[in-house]
């Protein structure tokens, strides 16, 4: 049996179907092959012309502002995957091939300098799903990591997914585990099989896969995703407990003050922001800080990077050498061919760790913070200090809620005195005619730019108009402000002299200028820049006319040249498209921003790339106890994005997500840089009403409302339940469609009810309201019936119908009734409560399920008269068979009986009628003898009246 | 009162106004502060407006804003313009297309007239990307002191400002204007526009002050005049100036001071207005994050440049924009 077995072949169809199939086929060959016949015909090449310009433009993005700085802060390079798949070993690889460093453990984030000018972050991701998340949020390149013996798991189409709606970053594919792999060409296949789906792949932890896989990662070109370039955002690699320890130990659970370190990346930080800390909540930044770049960048450009420049940061793993003293972070690269790590003993980590609680304390020593705001600033030593406590050494409780009451009243509700009389005009004087220098910013922001409630004073803004007017104008001066007006700052006297004259010149002038001039007017600052460049050769002119020509001339040589150069600019203008036109201007204002930026440095702005230390009080102390440092620390700023309001979604249950959703199931939703829970109202949208859905529908989109903070429209947004429920955690995505203040989501309200007393087209119905003021709501409401008659409520007393409704009739109302929608902000799912508690699901008697029990219909028995019974044939009369038990009347022939039955009543029906109809005739028959008679006697009359008024006439 | 009640409704912060005229012989809010107050309930969708039993204290919790449909009727102390100018820095981030109709004094000289609204403060919504359906129609004028006007103001809706490059004011290149008289003669127009360019034709030829006379139920309630004047740029830069009779006014002498105004306001240069300076500072701020007071720090945190520019003899701010996004915008 070692012989393969051959099987007969296939006959092949000289005719029918299949064999049209075949001959079709090969007409196919130029559908499928279009490129190979496209010169054929003029049309054919045309359309292909056209549809390789539809896919050019396909290609087109959106423009985007590029608002990199010019030190970027690192890329931050999440490593996702599935556990047990190598995330770990990857960094680790990673960061050996990078700075010859090997990293006993990873924990946090760790940066190091990869290149001249390039700088990455690595962060491990926990398989949580908030932890997830919030990595897509700030991750800029992700590496898929995917164990290849394995295959796909259920973690890297959830991230896949979570990344999309948060906007996508880059992501790369890794294969790992590749070594278990005997075979060449599985492997192989293996590898082709995962490319389907991926970009790219890449290798295992040997030094060359490594190699190549830093050399994908230094050519990763980002798109800036409009989310990040447009919020302040930090992924903190240090956090520190700033608080006063001593008020730790009266009240162990105590709200913490903490520093968080990290690079600030998005915009840049204002001071006094207002930040959202995932999983903590919404703060306002206490004191931000610029810190020297623990990760630097070599300054000097250089051909290669050194080995003492290859840095490495990673303040929460321990790696070699890394010393904190306050603020200020050494790093000290002593031995680079030092790899290995010694293992550590239980006496040296001991010490390390004494060590750093020595770091901390030492670190409180120079930190000043303020305990509410507007008191002094409290150092390390002054808490120690008697003045600020009771005599018993405890904080004054009283005067601290007080405090705080009005700080955090301070932070929602601004207040205003409006104790001058807003009424008084405000002159709007000339800013500049002080002589003396006075720095305007002292004179606005008032000269502590750090205290901004001093720049409360009134301005009385409610009447902004000025009425001033300046008798005594510099005429001079004034006409130089119009285009008549001569330009340079040595004129001619003699042109103001006399009146007459120089207005004539003057509108000469206008004319032979106001052609440019207007175009200029109209065009953006492409123009601006040119007439900057004609007034600077105006003035030029103006001032020496080094070229020894007459005014009239020169000003005629101008004209043409600027004709020309218009001209010129034009055409050059007609060559660029929209695209390149949008795109250029973006760039010239974020051109324009860097430019000011130096301008703007006294404002003390944190710019993006730094690395600063910001400080967050009124931390809640479960995020020290239960911090974690493999889980990531975002610390997203917001700016308009606060207040609660009902948010407008557009949600698709996930397709892989195996139930569907429930109107009120608490859901978390990760928008923005929040991830929330709230409950959720389903609807959907029918034209005339949003209609509330109990479950989302299988395959569509549905609408939902829930109430969340402000959030901008059009961001995309991943739901998942708090408790994974399932294999695949994310239930559905969508996007916000916009914040609103209320929303009407009806449902239906159907009220049955029964006829009671029916008169011709009113009937009374009863059980369908319980009390008149409910019927009172419902007047003029139309009702409808099972058999499909139709009517209206009319009053507490009945309804009325178009038509006769029957008692048998059950009368339907169908109302919408609006719903309320649930204002709950991170609600606790009550199924998770009860779960938590061990509680039962109370057990409600009218919820019960209970089998329906219907009466069944009793027809009374068919009796055939005795008279007909007698008519009948033997065979269809009823019978009486005696058994021998029971005496039974036997039905026989029932069609035939009924048929009788219904003759026999037709036939009585027939003689009703004729006799009826012989009544009638009888009837009208003697009316007719009536009328007769009567007409007689009238006639009678008549004519004997008639004959005596003859006989009359003659006489 | 009023930019701090605008404010707090674009950043959606509540205020608490205290002691207002806490020591006048009349003290609490005025009659148009009340129907500023009804005229942002209406405009917005959920504020809550808690004013204290004497009327000195106010507690504003401002909701979204929602656009649609408004009317008011104005009290006669002030004028239309001190509630369209609200209006106009509202309404581009409503939720939907603002239509407002006002009622009242169309124009005195302590409020912004309509007609400067019209010509001017919307025409430099332009700077911000705002030209398309932005437009104030005047159905009919109302002078003071019984009013009796009526105007209807249309704005559309944004998501963002565009961000502002303004440094160059450039020269004046041509000035226009409107001469308003309702229920008096329609020669006192014309003297007006007479007197006016009498004044303005020694610097500029190219003025045009268009005559603008009402009559009959379009008129108003009371008799009055006025003109007002804008000077436009060559890089589009409007000022204005604005006067409106009182009783007994002569129509020769308001032209004249309209037009000496409006040579002051040309003289102290800038790309806007005293006017306009504070609608052009909120737009900056509410930019995006690229552009060129104190009180907007409070509620934006966002601080300016400033610096003066001793060439032009003018004040250069620059700032940063927020980046506010019209969230009450829909998508779809």
């Amino acid at each position: 049996m070692d012989a393969k077995q051959v099987h007969k072949p296939h006959r092949v169809h000289k005719s029918g179907a299949s064999a049209k199939k075949s001959l079709q086929k090969r007409k196919n060959a130029e559908k499928n092959n279009p490129k190979a016949f496209t010169m054929q015909s003029a049309q054919k090449a045309d359309r292909m012309a056209r549809r390789r310009l539809e896919l050019n433009e396909k290609k087109y993005h959106v423009p985007m502002a590029d608002r990199t700085p010019t030190t970027p802060p690192p890329l931050v390079v999440a490593v996702v995957g599935p556990p047990q798949c190598g995330k770990t070993t990857l960094i680790k690889s990673l960061v050996r091939r990078y700075t010859k460093h090997t990293l006993s453990e990873i924990r946090g984030p760790v940066t190091v300098v990869s290149g001249k000018h390039q700088r990455l972050t690595f962060m491990e991701c926990a398989n949580d799903m908030n932890a997830m998340v919030d990595m897509a949020k700030v991750a800029d390149l992700i590496l898929l990591v995917i164990d290849a013996s394995f295959g796909f798991e259920m973690e890297t189409f959830e991230y896949l997914n979570i990344l999309q709606t948060h906007g996508m970053g880059k992501v790369m594919g890794v294969l790992t585990h590749l070594d278990n792999f005997k075979d060449n060409k599985k492997l192989k296949l293996v590898k082709k099989n995962f490319k389907h789906r991926f970009w790219t792949e890449n290798g295992r932890y040997l030094d060359k896969e490594t190699l190549n896989l830093s050399r994908f990662i230094s050519q990763v070109k980002l798109r800036p995703l409009a989310w990040r370039s447009t919020h302040p955002y930090l992924l903190a690699d240090r956090m520190q407990d700033l608080t006063d320890p001593e008020l730790l130990e009266g009240n162990p659970k105590a709200n913490r003050t903490v520093a968080l370190y990290g690079f600030l990346r998005g915009t840049h930080l204002k001071g006094r922001d207002r930040v959202h800390i995932p999983g903590a909540g919404d703060f306002m930044l206490g004191e931000v800080n610029t810190l020297p770049d623990p990760c630097a960048i070599p300054d000097k450009e250089r051909k290669r990077l050194d080995e003492r420049h290859k840095l490495i940061y990673a303040p929460m793993s321990e790696v070699n050498g890394v010393m904190y003293d306050n603020d200020a972070v050494y790093i000290d690269v002593k031995k680079p061919q030092h790899e290995e790590k010694a293992e550590e003993g239980e006496g040296e980590k001991m010490l390390s760790e004494l060590q750093q609680v020595g770091a901390l304390s030492e670190s409180l020593k120079d930190q000043s913070f303020s305990l509410f705001s507007g008191a002094m600033p409290v150092t390390a030593e002054s808490i120690r200090r008697p003045a600020v406590f009771n005599d018993d050494g405890k904080v004054d409780s009283e005067s601290e809620s007080e405090a705080a009451d009005n700080d955090t009243d301070d932070d929602l509700l601004m207040r205003v005195d409006e104790s001058r009389d807003s009424e008084q005009t405000l002159r709007a004087q000339p800013l500049h005619t002080g002589v003396k220098r006075v720095n305007l910013m002292d004179l606005v922001y008032g000269s502590d730019s750090e205290s901004p409630k001093s720049a409360d004073d009134d301005e009385g803004d409610d009447t902004i108009k000025s009425m001033a007017i300046d008798d005594d104008l510099d005429d001079r001066q004034l006409r130089r402000l119009f285009i008549t007006g001569e330009d340079g700052d040595d004129s001619n006297s003699d042109e103001d002299a006399d009146g007459a004259a120089g207005a004539d010149e003057n509108d000469y002038d206008q004319d032979a200028t106001g052609d440019f001039e207007d175009l200029e007017a109209g065009n953006d600052e492409d123009e601006e820049d040119d007439s900057k460049e004609n007034s600077d050769a105006e003035s030029e002119e103006g001032e020496s006319n080094p070229y020894g020509l007459s005014d009239e001339k020169m000003s005629k040589l101008k004209n043409k040249f600027d004709k020309i150069y218009d001209e010129e600019e034009e055409e050059a203008g007609e060559k660029k498209d929209f695209y390149q036109t949008q795109k250029e201007q973006l760039q010239k204002y974020v051109d324009n921003t860097r430019n000011e930026m130096d301008e703007l440095a006294d404002i003390q702005y944190r710019w993006a790339g730094e690395y600063v230390k910001v400080v967050v009080d009124d931390m809640p102390y479960e995020f020290v106890k239960g911090f974690d440092p493999s889980l990531p620390i975002v610390v997203g700023g917001i700016s308009n994005e606060e207040g609660l309001s009902l948010i407008n979604l557009r949600v698709k249950r996930h397709r892989w997500y195996p139930k569907i959703l429930k109107t009120g199931d608490p859901i978390v939703i990760s928008v923005g840089w929040r991830r929330f829970q709230t409950i959720p109202t389903y609807y959907m949208n029918d034209r005339i009403k949003n209609r509330m859905l109990k479950y989302t529908p299988e395959h569509m989109h549905c609408s939902a409302v829930v109430y969340g903070p402000y959030i901008q429209p059009g961001a995309g947004f991943c739901a998942y339940f708090m408790q994974r429920k399932h294999n695949f955690g994310i239930a559905a995505t969508g996007s916000v469609l916009e914040n609103m203040q209320s929303i009407d989501i009806v449902k239906k309200l159907k009220l049955t009810g029964y006829p009671d007393k029916i008169h011709k087209n009113t009937a009374y119905i009863k059980k369908m309201f319980n009390s008149p003021l409910e019927v009172a709501k419902f007047e003029g409401a139309s009702i409808k019936t099972v058999s499909g008659i139709r009517g209206q409520v009319k009053k507490a007393s009945g309804n009325s119908g178009y038509d006769k409704v029957k008692m048998s009739d059950i009368v339907f109302l169908r109302a919408f009734h609006t719903i309320p929608i649930k204002q709950f902000y991170n609600p606790d799912h009550i199924a998770e409560i009860r779960r938590s508690k061990n509680l039962a699901v109370p057990n409600k008697k009218d919820s019960h399920y209970k089998k329906i029990e219907r009466v069944e219909k009793q027809f009374n028995p068919l009796v055939v008269p005795k008279a007909l019974q007698a008519e009948l044939p033997f065979k269809s009369r009823p019978k009486v068979i005696k058994t021998n038990k029971v005496t039974r009347a036997v039905v026989a022939n029932l069609l035939g009986q009924i048929n009788l039955l219904h003759k026999d009543k037709a036939k009585k029906a027939k003689e009703k009628a004729k006799k009826q109809h012989e009544a009638y005739r009888e009837k009208r028959r003697a009316e007719e003898a009536e009328a007769d008679a009567r007409r007689k006697r009238k006639r009678k009359t008549y004519f004997k009246i008639e004959s005596q008024n003859q006989a009359g006439g003659k006489r | 009162m009023k930019q701090r009640l605008v404010f707090s409704v674009l950043s959606q912060r509540p205020v608490r106004i205290d002691r207002i005229r806490s020591d006048d012989e009349n003290p609490g809010l005025r009659d148009f502060e009340m129907s500023l107050l009804r005229l942002l309930e209406r405009v917005t969708n959920g504020s809550r407006i808690v004013v204290s039993h004497t009327g000195t204290s106010v507690l504003f919790q401002p909701g979204m804003i929602q656009g649609g449909k408004v009317e008011l009727e104005c009290p006669v102390s002030r004028a239309v313009g001190y509630y369209l100018e609200v209006l106009v820095a509202l309404a581009p981030f409503g939720k939907e297309q603002l239509t407002a109709t006002l009622r009242g004094i169309t124009m005195n000289n302590t409020d912004l007239s309509v007609d400067t609204i019209r010509t001017a403060t919307l025409v430099n919504y332009r700077h911000f990307g705002l030209s398309e359906g932005v437009e104030l129609k005047i159905t009919k004028r109302g002078a003071p002191p019984r009013g009796g006007g009526e105007v209807r103001f249309m704005c559309p809706v944004v998501r963002q400002v565009q961000p502002l490059m303004f440094v160059d004011a450039g020269r004046v290149k041509r000035i226009r204007g409107i001469a308003y008289a309702a229920r008096v003669s329609p020669q006192t127009a014309n003297r007006m526009v007479e007197s006016a360019r009498g004044e303005l034709n020694r610097f500029i030829p190219d003025i045009y002050i268009y005559t603008d006379v009402y009559k009959g139920a379009e008129s108003g309630l009371s008799p009055g005049f006025g003109v007002s004047l804008v000077a436009e740029s060559t890089t589009g830069a409007l000022l204005t100036a604005e006067l409106c009779a009182n009783a007994g006014d002569a129509p020769e002498d308001i032209g004249r001071d309209a037009a000496r105004m409006l040579l002051t306001e040309i003289c102290r240069g800038g790309c806007f207005d005293a006017s306009h300076q504070w609608l052009a500072l909120l737009l900056m701020v509410l930019g995006p994050e690229h552009a060129i007071c104190a009180i907007l720090r409070e509620f934006f945190n966002v601080k300016f440049k400033i610096k003066p520019d001793p060439e032009t003899e003018t004040v250069l701010m620059t700032c940063l924009g927020t980046g506010y996004i019209n969230v009450g915008k829909k998508t779809t």
